[in-house]
């Protein structure tokens, strides 16, 4: 009796074993990592490092692939229809999944139709304004704009027109908007002197002494800037826009896959490798596990709700 | 003075110059292809950098940016098919050079015209990047709204025999630009729902279309002539046609001075791109040498001069705003930028205080790639100028193929390809029926900047005497509108005398 | 005679006015608090072009009516030709989706090889074999870039 209670004890214990270890056997083949920018630019720098990493971890070859466009839409919309069978995960900040389908009503992709395998970086979504400038928080800033009747605000993508006009219809401020392409159109405004505000999504840490900052876009306070009060701390309820960088699977993945995928993860946010970029990009690694990052997903595509609702965004 | 020998010894390491050479000689090899250019052969490039010592990585890369500059002036020449916009006028004036059997002198005098562009450029960086790098912060979106309305009107003088037809291909070329997002408002223009184009036509497979493809089609139609011609192409035998001859050198001088000042004061502005400069070049030694609408049709070795000096210096001048300040002044530029992360280095101010010897190295390393690059060319030009004895039934195949991979590579994939087709088929018909593709191009590649600068203008300037704060751009709007009165002269003479030649 | 820059005109005056009645109005939106509406700089470029395009009918009008040329004619070895790089380049897209990359690049350097009558056994196998597992070996060995 107790040697067969041992044994089905023991045959339990080797179907538990073999079961996820039937789903370990990925990767078999070569795996694709979706990058939604363009070569060269800071998220395929970061991705490329990475697709070293897991190459190391996982055993297998992991290639990048690029496919730019509409801040991520045009990889994410593809990405929802591939089959979910590990192939091919995506690499990207999670405001390309929140912002882009409650912005643009022509994309069907929506946040929920990935599964998260967890977080690795987090862009510094900041507002900034320039060294000189004659405030140093939100109220700060608040009093000025008003004493001056109307500012000049850098804004350099759709997202960060959205947190403007939420913040100036929440505090009555008037702002002119000036239209640039990306991270270095705005500090080409800021550095000479052409406009009073702007949003970052990190890249003023590397114009040191050119640049303030003045609050975290984010719903939780940042890594770099651990002193600054995020916008929804200064009373702007639910304007945050979150950008950690995730590895994200389509929907209807093995679990067993995503969970090989969260320790390699884990693994590649100690590589000295990833150490050193991280450092030269001003990007602070922030190891999430999936649970931890689907729940920020979830977050934060609510917070843009909100932000939205706020100054009666209708969707294009 | 004492950390100098050092640098020298890192950066005339056997390891460093052996990565530039092979820099060099891969962008050389990859600009000649037919197809692809400099974009793609620097992003393409960046992950074998990995594994390389920043020095070694970014001398690297900067071999790989004046190698292909350079190179692309081979296919232009040989085939008629630019690898990007920036070597079309090249293409147009020295193409015709070379069907009149004296290629090998074009491919010498782009080659000679590109290094010193490049060295010229690569001493100014050296010299004053500094000292530039504020001047050109003052260049603000007001002063480049006029110098990019200079520019198109400027170009516009390149269109060809019709300036009606020109006109048009020039406001095609804009239209067509602005598909995918609008850059003030976030909202989709002309995009029929497709997300591929929000961030607009991929340039490269457009450019690729337009320039190579839809020359492929023409040749291919036409190849029975090329094969009878194939022996002209190989030379006419005559020995001033294989050489720069000095009454050349005396020709181009004053074209390859102007286009190396052009091309560097080009390549320091960010915003404005390798492309403007070549055609400026182009259009001021055409205008210079009062010879019009022949240089295209018989050729100018000055033409080639002038377009290959300007394309080439801007590469090192776009490094002046990247180096000093941070931000890039070309495609290159920001490409590397890329590299320098990958190497944990911060481009911007600080590089000069954090990396001062790594700069060092990367300007010796930088003047070495210049004459490795002259090397290169020189003896890479014999082995490319075999390419016109090769059968057109094999060559172009291989064109194609290669248009494919770099409208694949610069343009989102299978999209990109057809993208290419459909600006293929519109260049054919272009190029057969007389409409400029070079106003075209020109209204493409210029089109979304000054319509962001200008769109930063409205906001910035809010009162119209507020305009007398910037002269830059009050003096370049000034040639602007000069410009369009000059052109319409021109045109009504031109008018005038068709109408008195056919009575 | 070659009237091809009626025909040109033509077809671009129905573009323009096209652009103008149907696809600006429907594919821009008015965008409200911009400076400048989206819709502008579209319209301006339609205009210019519809304008301009009425000038080049007119002025190949006149020419036909005094029996001068406009425009220029097309042999059509060359139309043939273009349609031929237009199929082979569709079709290799095709088989780039639904088949495979490789299968596409050997229709792309095959298909118009043998268009231009090539026939030598050796070079229709060796160039394509050459130049895609040259291109292979460059993207996935030493770049580690996918293609597809």
């Amino acid at each position: 009796m107790r040697a067969l209670s041992k044994g089905i004890f023991a045959a339990l214990f080797a179907l538990c074993a073999a079961l996820p270890a039937s789903a370990t056997d990925w990767p078999t083949g070569p795996v694709t990592m979706l990058i939604g920018y363009k070569a060269g630019g800071g998220t395929d720098t970061k991705g490329r490092v990475l697709a070293k990493i897991l190459t190391r971890e996982l055993g297998q070859q992991v290639n990048v692939i690029n496919r730019a466009g509409g801040g991520q839409a045009v990889a994410l919309e593809g990405f929802k229809n591939e089959e979910p069978n590990g192939d091919m995960f995506f690499f990207g900040a999670v405001s390309g999944i929140t912002l882009n389908p409650q912005i643009n009503s022509a994309l069907q992709f929506r946040a929920d139709d990935y599964v998260y395998a967890g977080g690795l970086t987090e862009f510094q979504v900041t507002m900034v304004a320039p060294a000189d400038a004659p405030f140093d928080d939100m109220a700060g800033f608040v009093a000025y704009a008003k004493e001056k009747g109307k500012i000049k605000y850098a804004s350099l993508s759709p997202g960060a027109k959205i947190v403007m006009q939420a913040i100036a219809r929440q505090s009555g401020l008037e702002v002119d908007y000036i239209p640039t392409k990306g991270g270095r159109g705005m500090v080409q405004l800021v550095l000479s002197g052409q406009v009073d505000f702007a949003y970052s999504g990190g890249i003023h840490a590397r114009y040191p002494g050119k640049f303030k900052t003045i609050a975290a876009v984010s719903t939780k306070r940042l890594g770099n800037y651990p002193d600054t009060e995020t916008l929804i701390e200064a009373g702007y309820e639910g304007v945050a826009i979150d950008a950690p960088t995730v590895v994200a699977f389509p929907k209807g993945i093995d679990p067993a896959i995503v969970a090989k995928m969260e320790a390699a993860l884990k693994v590649a946010s100690t590589d000295p490798d990833m150490m050193k970029i991280s450092k030269s990009i001003n990007m602070p690694i922030v190891y999430q596990t999936a649970a931890e990052a689907s729940q920020l997903v979830e977050e934060s595509a609510a917070a843009i709700t909100i932000m939205l609702d706020t100054i009666g965004y209708k969707a294009s | 003075m004492e950390s100098f020998l050092p640098v020298l010894e890192s950066a005339f390491a056997p390891g460093n110059l052996a990565w530039i050479l092979f820099g060099v000689t891969l962008g050389y090899l990859v600009g000649a292809l037919p197809g692809l250019g400099k974009g793609t052969a620097t992003a393409v490039a960046i992950p074998l950098t990995f594994y390389l010592s920043p020095l070694a990585a970014i001398a690297f890369l900067v071999g790989i940016a004046k190698g292909s500059t350079a190179g692309s002036a081979v296919s232009a020449i040989l085939l008629n098919t630019p690898g990007e916009p920036s070597s079309t006028p090249t293409a147009m004036a020295g193409y015709p050079l070379a069907r009149a059997g004296k290629a090998q002198k074009a491919l010498k005098m782009g080659l000679f015209a590109s290094v010193i562009g490049d060295l010229f450029s690569t001493i100014v960086l050296i010299l004053v990047a500094q000292e530039l790098a504020e001047y050109a912060l003052g260049i603000g979106p007001v002063e480049l709204t006029g110098i990019l309305a200079f520019s198109m009107v400027f170009i516009a003088g390149l269109s060809g025999r019709s300036m009606i037809k020109g006109l048009i291909a020039g406001l095609f070329g804009i239209l067509v630009s602005c598909i995918g997002l609008e850059v003030e408002t976030g909202s989709p223009r002309l995009t029929f729902g497709m997300i591929e184009v929000y961030d607009g036509l991929p340039l490269i497979p457009v450019a690729i279309g337009m320039l190579a493809l839809s020359e492929m089609m023409i040749q291919i139609g036409q190849r029975q002539r090329l094969q009878d011609e194939a022996d002209l192409l190989q030379g006419s035998g005559i020995r001033e046609d294989r050489i720069v001859t000095l009454g050349d050198w005396r020709r181009s001088a004053r074209a390859i001075l102007r286009g190396c000042l052009i091309g560097t004061g080009v390549g320091i502005l960010p915003g404005l791109g390798a492309s403007v400069g070549s055609f400026l070049s182009y259009g001021a030694e055409r205008k210079a040498s009062g010879r019009g609408a022949d240089f295209e049709e018989t050729g100018a070795i000055e033409g080639v001069a002038a377009a290959e000096s300007a394309d080439n210096a801007v590469v090192p001048a776009s490094f002046v705003p990247l180096f000093a300040i941070g931000i890039p002044g070309s495609v290159i530029a920001a490409i590397l930028i890329g590299a320098f992360t990958i190497q944990g280095i911060t481009p911007g101010p600080l590089l000069f205080l954090e990396n001062r010897d790594l700069i060092l190295g990367v300007y010796i390393s930088m003047i070495a790639a210049s004459l490795f690059l002259l090397l290169i060319g020189y003896f890479g030009q014999n082995v490319f100028a075999r390419i016109v004895r090769v059968s057109p039934a094999l060559v172009m195949p291989i064109v194609v193929f290669l248009c494919c991979l770099g409208a694949y590579l610069q343009g989102g994939g299978a999209f990109g390809i057809g993208v290419m087709v459909v600006f293929g088929i519109i260049g054919f018909f272009a190029k057969k029926y007389d409409f400029s593709f070079v106003t075209f191009l020109i209204g493409f590649v210029i089109g979304p900047s000054f319509e962001l600068s200008l769109r930063q203008t409205l906001g910035l300037v809010t009162d119209v005497s507020e305009l007398l704060d910037h002269p830059v751009a009050l003096a370049f709007g000034a040639l602007a509108v000069f410009g369009v009165w000059r052109l319409t002269v021109l045109q009504r003479r031109q008018h005038e005398a068709m109408v008195r030649d056919q009575p | 005679m070659p009237k091809s820059d009626l025909i040109a005109g033509i077809v671009l005056l129905v573009f323009g006015l096209a652009m103008l009645a149907v696809v600006i109005p429907t594919q821009t939106s008015e965008g409200g608090d911009a400076t400048i509406s989206p819709a502008l700089l579209p319209q301006i470029c339609s205009v210019g072009i519809t304008g301009l395009a009425v000038l080049l009918t007119l002025q190949a009008t006149g020419r036909l009516r005094r029996g001068v040329a406009a425009g220029v004619a097309v042999p059509a070895a060359e139309w043939w030709a273009m349609l031929a790089v237009v199929l082979a380049v569709g079709a290799a897209i095709a088989l780039f989706v639904w088949v495979s990359p490789a299968v596409a690049a050997v229709l792309l350097i095959v298909g118009p090889m043998l268009y231009m009558g090539e026939r030598r056994i050796w070079l229709v196998v060796g160039i394509p074999a050459a130049l895609i597992v040259g291109a292979w070996f460059l993207f996935y060995r030493v770049l580690g870039t996918a293609i597809g």
